[in-house]
């Protein structure tokens, strides 16, 4: 590393890349409190001493004039992007728009992992995975059909049905491997007589871009959602459930798209929180309650669907969640951990580290997240985005020896459903 | 590149762990995943997975869907998922030799 030449810092700040988001980010007026790295789960973990950055030093590099040292650290990418720093910081420091311009200005061949892999793979294929159309038309019908046998009978798949109320993306990773889990959702829809449909092209849910800060995808991925919404002419678009491709969606929407949606055009989009709960508090789908007696249960906040709409967007994610949980459960058994809401510790997959390489760092990230939910000494906890599912399930549980049922919120619903016969 | 070793025989992998070349397969990696995956022995079930996906990749590219998958084995999800606990787009793809999935499997 070159030594600091603190005669030529100023004019270092000025020729950054970084130069705009100094004072666009507010970095400009960081007083170095440390609000930020003391939040942050990152700060002090024993698998990433070897760098031994966190959200306070990171900072300083880009002020310093270090902004290469920042863009070839490993830093920005085990970040999960929980906004917690930008919540806590004081001073309104946009922290995470400087590790996603450290993320954008990595050469994409030294993007870690499969991530960049993936972009390209869903800007070739119109989804991650490379799932040719005709496997996923077929498989889709093939699991529509079984629905109807075991549950649903009559139910079909509204393969790009026009003038649809709503428009539904699929997960490619549900696509691929965790295909039952697709009934959920189709359970529901099918219960509340709902009209909706799903594109047989362009279907992917999910925004491998924001994850990469490859800006230029994400819009294009987003794009095509819109494009599908109006060649479809669906009324409205369910923003997807995965939480950063909800976020992914939304950003561009709200940045490129939102002439497209208002009553002038007939387009809308909502969360999924929106359409259960409108489903439930209308009486189109009805729950028993029974299903779930005497559970212990508590509700993991993911960051996107939370704390980040609210940042963003002032939205309130966190009492429709809960909300939605009372029409299914009985709130006596609920536990709220002990950091919810705008003070929830993140799983430590948000941002691409599901899929991404450091496995040893996400783990480690999660370690706050299992301390909440042993304090609540639930018996199962309900999360509402695939990462976090993932990641509390397959990962954590084992790694922390941690006992508990992991559930969907749309999954919890579609179990306690009441089927008319 | 890395590099892991296991019984005397040295694998280039990926950041991810899995084999960076497919025609570098062979029993001893197979042998070193297990230990990974944490899985005690191997039995004909495993093999049988094994086999196909490396079939479907040699002729298509990619890896098959898991659907695709228990329809030609005749496993139902579930049991795929208790032959491979860290499922089949990680744990028996890399077995496999395959790449890993470009998806949040």
């Amino acid at each position: 590393m070159e030594a600091l030449d603190f005669m030529t810092i100023t004019q270092k700040r000025r020729d950054s890349r970084f130069a705009d988001l100094i004072t666009a980010a507010h970095v400009n007026v960081c007083y170095t409190c440390g609000t930020c790295s003391g939040g942050c789960p990152l700060t002090g973990m024993e698998s990433t001493r070897d760098e031994h950055l966190d959200c306070r030093k990171a900072l300083r590099m880009v002020l310093l004039g270090m902004e290469q040292e920042l863009i070839d650290a490993r830093f920005p990418w085990i970040c999960t992007a929980c906004y917690r720093c930008v919540a806590g910081c004081p001073m309104g420091v946009h922290l995470t728009e400087i590790w996603y311009r450290a993320k954008a200005l990595r050469p994409r061949d030294q993007v870690p992992g499969v991530l960049h892999k993936g972009v390209e793979m869903c800007l070739q294929t119109g989804n991650n995975m490379g799932i040719p159309t005709e496997d996923y038309v077929e498989t889709m019908q093939d699991l529509a059909e079984e629905l109807a046998e075991e549950e649903c009978p009559g139910f079909e798949i509204p393969l790009d049905k026009v003038g649809a109320e709503y428009l539904f993306f699929e997960n490619s990773k549900e696509v691929f491997a965790d295909y039952e889990d697709l009934k959920w959702w189709w359970k529901i829809f099918y219960a509340a007589k709902a009209d909706w449909t799903t594109s047989s092209t362009n279907w992917e849910s999910v925004d491998w871009g924001l994850f990469t800060c490859n800006w230029e995808a994400s819009k294009e991925i987003a794009r095509r959602k819109v494009e599908n919404m109006k060649r479809l002419q669906a009324k409205t678009m369910i923003l997807p459930d995965c939480g950063g491709a909800s976020m992914g969606t939304r950003l561009n929407i709200e940045q490129y798209f939102k002439h497209e949606f208002g009553p002038e055009t007939g387009h809308d989009y909502v969360y999924f929180f929106d359409v259960l709960l409108n489903f439930l508090q209308q009486g189109r789908i009805r729950v028993d309650k029974s299903v779930h007696a005497d559970q212990i249960f508590t509700w993991h906040d993911s960051c996107k669907h939370g704390r980040v709409a609210r940042i963003y967007w002032g939205d309130d994610c966190f009492d429709k969640a809960r909300e939605i949980l009372s029409y299914c459960f009985d709130m006596k058994n609920f536990r709220e951990m002990p950091h919810n809401r705008m003070n929830a510790y993140c799983c430590g997959a948000g941002a691409g580290n599901w899929p991404g390489p450091f496995q040893a760092e996400k783990t480690e990230h999660g370690r706050y997240k299992v301390e909440d939910i042993k304090a609540t000494g639930a018996e199962l906890v309900v999360v509402g985005c695939s990462n976090c599912r993932d990641q509390i399930m397959r990962n954590l549980r084992k790694a922390y020896d941690l006992d508990i049922e992991v559930k969907y919120l749309w999954e919890v619903v579609a179990d306690a459903l009441i089927l008319e016969g | 590149m890395a590099v892991v070793e296991h019984k005397g025989k040295t694998f280039e992998v990926d950041e991810d762990g899995f084999l960076q070349d497919l025609d570098s397969w062979g029993p001893d990696w197979v042998d070193f995943v297990k230990e990974s995956e944490g899985i005690h022995e191997l039995n004909d079930d495993h093999w049988k997975v094994i086999n196909i996906l490396q079939d479907y990749f040699k002729k298509n590219g990619i890896a098959p869907m898991v659907r695709i998958l228990s329809k030609v084995t005749g496993f139902k999800l579930k049991y795929i998922y208790e032959l491979f606990p860290s499922g089949p787009g990680k744990g028996a793809c890399k077995m496999a030799g395959l790449p890993k999935p470009t998806g949040c499997v």
